[in-house]
């Protein structure tokens, strides 16, 4: 069992790179969507893995399956510096975002109860952001604020989570998690339109251990959102402007002194989990329903509706590992599908509807008693998705199927088990697209501003590559590692509909304590 | 119980959940809509048979335009739902008038419903009741009131004015005459903007500021087809030293301008250009209209006298009172709120008024001009339907004292069709 279960090894690794920084995001993006940013840019299943990938219940979000987990107290500490810059962006995102973070997180024992928590705090500032005055244009509603200006953001980022798990009583444990997010960001030039945005999820779990080898878990999630947005006001120079962005194209527009809007969100949750082990085997399932729904609102002295939107989604998860005594493997595999529906209150109808696919399949090998001081690790990964998008009113509708695979391999030198090593990794992935229909019979002024772009992001095929450099230590019980990544996605194609498109490097610099 | 057997119990509920939810509302579509337009309930008849209704978008720079049949009905077949003003229309002639009220007097008769949703879901029925006023034989030709930007990119608001033309046969003598801009809020300018208090009563309006033109009953003669001008500052705004080289227009040559004079000097008055009587005033340096859309009434006092009625604006103990002004007074009337959703913050009644227009933006050097009906023996006759979004087109630059062609101004044109890649 040992080496399915010590220490954090490569797998820590990853989270201190990424997964600190993507659950931060997550707890105020609600999660990877396939209909969120996370689509275009880089392959589904890219290098390295954004969490831990150990097939138990943990791993499937349920608080409960804490319970099972063999390490006593854990604990990480880490600073980040992180930029991503480049042209190939979607026409809402910045043109390059700079960003600090802190985060630490932690797990006791407390009798035997278990806990775990985390904190984040991020600066971020982001340039030249256009069309999109909300925290985030892409976090599923169709209804963004916007003015044609654009400019740089300052962002101020808080992330909190905390995790209790019972210990086992008749074969049954239960546990709960609180996450909570509040960001905050104003743009820094007239008439500097600012946000607030606030995320409070309860993911209450239980498990049962049918079996000594076997176990299967309920959690769900109930969560809150809200956003208030304000622009203009005193200082502003001028009356703004303000674009009521209602869908692919759909808008109306006004200028004015001072405005406020209000986003508010209710999204539930409910997974069905299993995980399974053995000596040499573990293997975890899950299925995931989740149903979000948030509503806009314009104004106060005569607050107007300003749309709602529907977005259902469920996902099916398998991950399975084998162990043998000089390394392992790891299977992993996701489906997800989503649909979300935007009503107008304008048309009293659904105007906006997006449906998008994601398949991906991972395979994964170490060589080494254990992830954590593997002297190899490789991975090779594939996956599919589909997105469509369709404004019934500006009759636009774009579909977009794109396989892609890749890579990665990371290596030790030196040898795992020794006090001082450098990390020394590289990735590579393809994005293909194997299908596109483009379509606007009513083009409004923003169509070719905000829709085709962003169609063009999508249908743009991409070449992805990373490679990685770290040096790690050990003292007095903790491993100090200082890392260094670059990565660049870049357009895989001549023609000329993709002109505007170029590249995307991704930099980040971490220093870990864990 | 083995994990298969809970397995078949717990995946078949959630996947009854996710299809369960459903999609949630249904797609946008077509929708007929009726539109019933009726007369007065004292005309003798109730079917406006002949009546003008225009279904016009609060959100899309379009409008659909039907004549009521003898029942005073019109069907418009495909409408996309949304935010849209109904309003309606009917002139009648001198003959006519008397034909249905008794009275031989040419009235113009108007009805509205501003930003009315129209949501699928089966057939929309509307029905609009016509409310009369006389037609105005003195008009407002031309308001310029969004203002302009100087050179280095500031506002600029003294070159607003008004254009009033002598729509009659007759020479009309302007003696007394009254203007006024309507309290309330141009639309959700502010979070917090409400539409009017007042707006429950309707047999009057409730004016911010009143001025008046000087005289004793003969002394302001208006010759048919021609017009005078009323600037907020008549000078010449591209060259003088307090003007902006940018402004559209030169006012040194208007009849009259709101000269308010002050303690402080703030406003200068234009030595060439005749000042008008301040009457009533609750601004501040300049008698300055909402670069959003003001609302505007040309009126006369009965001969009796005119007595403020002073009324405080309720809920807003603090701010001075407005005076009431009967809409029988009104001659002409003007509404510009801030943009086509904006129909909620009307100010003036259908009787009045049963539209409003809107400029793109403010500060943009847009003008609204009356249209023009018809040209008999070379003198303009200008439409009037007592519905400012009819009868007034969006000009992107003003013209006083002229008609010439300048470009319209659009706020949303479409474009052709792009396809594929």
């Amino acid at each position: 069992m040992a080496p399915l279960t010590r220490g954090r090894g490569l797998a820590l690794l990853m989270v201190a790179l990424a997964g600190a920084r993507a659950s931060a995001q997550q707890s105020a993006s609600h999660g990877t969507s396939p209909l969120g940013r996370a689509c275009c840019l880089a392959p589904t299943a890219t290098w390295p893995p954004s969490r831990d990938t150990l097939p138990t219940l943990e791993r499937e979000g349920n608080p409960a399956g804490l319970t099972t987990r063999d390490s006593g107290a854990t604990r990480l500490l880490e600073v980040a510096l992180h930029r991503t810059a480049g042209t190939l962006q979607r026409p809402q995102e910045a043109r390059a975002q700079q960003e600090g973070a802190l985060h630490a997180e932690g797990g006791r024992l407390l009798g035997g109860w278990r806990t775990a928590g985390l904190v984040r705090y991020a600066r971020r500032h982001d340039r030249d952001v256009r069309w999109n005055n909300s925290s985030d244009a892409y976090l599923g509603t169709p209804y963004v604020w916007a003015d044609s200006i654009g400019g740089d953001w300052l962002r101020d980022l808080v992330s909190l989570g905390a995790t209790i798990a019972t210990p086992s009583w008749r074969r049954m444990s239960a546990g709960v998690r609180l996450e909570y997010g509040v960001g905050q960001g104003a743009r820094r030039n007239g008439p500097r339109p600012l946000f607030r945005r606030r995320v409070l999820d309860l993911v209450p779990g239980v498990r049962w251990q049918l079996t000594p080898r076997q176990q299967i878990g309920l959690h769900g999630r109930v969560g809150w959102e809200s956003e208030e947005s304000e622009i203009g006001g005193a200082g502003s120079p001028d009356d703004p402007v303000i674009f009521r962005l209602r869908g692919l194209g759909t808008f109306d527009r006004t200028q004015l002194i001072s405005a406020e809007r209000a986003l508010l969100g209710r999204r539930h949750e409910g997974t069905v989990s299993h995980a399974w082990r053995s000596t040499q085997w573990a293997t975890s399932a899950s299925a995931t329903a989740r149903l979000v729904r948030d509503s806009v609102r314009d104004g106060i002295g005569r607050p107007t509706p300003g749309g709602s939107s529907r977005r259902l989604r469920g996902d099916g998860q398998f991950a399975v590992r084998r162990v043998v005594p000089r390394g392992g493997a790891q299977l992993d595999a996701r489906v997800t599908r989503e649909s979300a529906r935007g009503s107008d209150p304008s048309f009293g109808a659904v105007n906006v509807i997006d449906q998008a696919t994601s398949m991906a399949v991972r395979w994964q090998r170490w060589r080494g008693a254990a992830p954590d001081d593997a002297t190899r690790w490789w991975q090779v990964h594939a996956g599919a998705s589909t997105l469509s998008r369709r404004d019934v009113v500006a009759e636009t509708a774009w579909r977009v199927a794109a396989p892609e695979a890749g890579a990665a391999v990371l290596s030790r030198l030196g040898g795992g088990g020794t006090l001082r090593g450098w990390l020394v990794g590289a990735s590579m992935g393809r994005r293909f697209v194997t299908d596109t229909n483009w379509r606007a019979d009513r083009p409004t002024r923003l169509t070719p501003v905000l829709v085709r772009p962003d169609f063009a992001v999508h249908a743009t095929p991409q070449w992805h590559g990373g490679v990685r450099l770290g040096y790690e230590w050990r003292s007095a019980g903790l491993r100090t590692r200082v890392l260094a990544e670059v990565a660049r996605t870049t357009r895989a194609t001549d023609a000329p509909a993709f002109a505007t498109l170029g590249s995307r490097t991704v930099m980040q610099v971490t220093y870990s304590v864990f | 119980m083995s994990c298969w057997r809970i397995a078949r119990c717990v995946v078949p509920l959630v996947l009854a959940a996710v299809a369960g939810c459903g999609d949630g509302g249904t797609e946008v579509r077509t929708v007929p809509v009726s539109v019933r337009v009726s007369y007065p309930g004292s005309y003798a008849q109730s079917a406006a048979a002949g009546a003008r209704i225009v279904l016009s978008s609060t959100e899309r720079s379009s409008a659909d335009t039907l004549v009521a049949d003898a029942q005073g009905t019109a069907r418009f077949g495909r409408v996309i739902p949304g935010s849209y003003t109904i309003s309606a229309s009917r002139s009648l002639t001198a003959d006519e008038a008397f034909t249905l009220t008794g009275q031989r007097t040419a009235v113009a008769l108007a009805a509205a419903l501003p930003a009315r949703t129209i949501q699928q879901g089966g057939d929309t029925a509307v029905a609009l009741t016509l409310q009369g006023s006389r037609l105005g034989d003195l008009v407002i030709k031309e308001i310029y009131f969004t203002g302009s930007r100087t050179p280095t990119g500031d506002t600029y608001f003294s070159d607003q004015f008004i254009e009033l033309y002598n729509n009659a046969t007759d020479t009309l003598y302007l003696d007394s005459l009254y203007i006024a801009d309507v309290f309330g809020n141009s639309g959700q300018i502010n979070p917090t903007s409400l539409p009017t208090p007042f707006n429950t009563d309707a047999n009057a309006v409730y004016a911010s500021s009143i001025w008046q033109i000087a005289g004793t009953g003969r002394q302001r003669p208006l010759a048919p087809g021609r017009s005078i001008i009323i600037a907020q500052d008549g000078i010449n705004h591209r060259t003088d030293p307090l003007g902006n080289p940018n402004s559209p227009v030169d006012l040194s040559s208007a009849d009259f301008e709101s000269f308010n004079q002050r303690d402080d000097n703030r406003d200068v008055d234009a030595p060439n250009v005749p000042n008008l009587t301040r009457v009533w005033f609750t601004g501040g340096f300049d008698w300055l209209w909402t670069v959003f859309g003001p609302g505007l009434i040309v009126f006369r006092a009965p001969s009796t006298g005119f007595v403020l009625d002073t009324v405080r604006v309720p809920g807003s103990p603090t701010l001075q009172p407005r005076v009431r002004i009967p809409n029988v007074w009104v001659i002409d009337a003007f509404e510009g709120l801030q943009n086509g959703g904006s129909g909620s913050y009307k100010r003036l009644t259908a009787a009045l008024d049963a539209g409003f227009v809107f400029a793109t933006g403010t500060y943009t050097s847009e003008s609204f001009r009356r249209r023009t009906a018809a040209t008999i023996g070379g003198r303009r006759v200008l439409q009037d339907r007592n519905n400012s979004g009819e009868d007034f087109e969006r000009l992107s630059r003003p013209t006083p004292r002229t008609f010439d062609e300048v470009p319209r101004s659009n706020l949303l044109p479409w474009r052709a069709a792009a396809r594929r890649p």
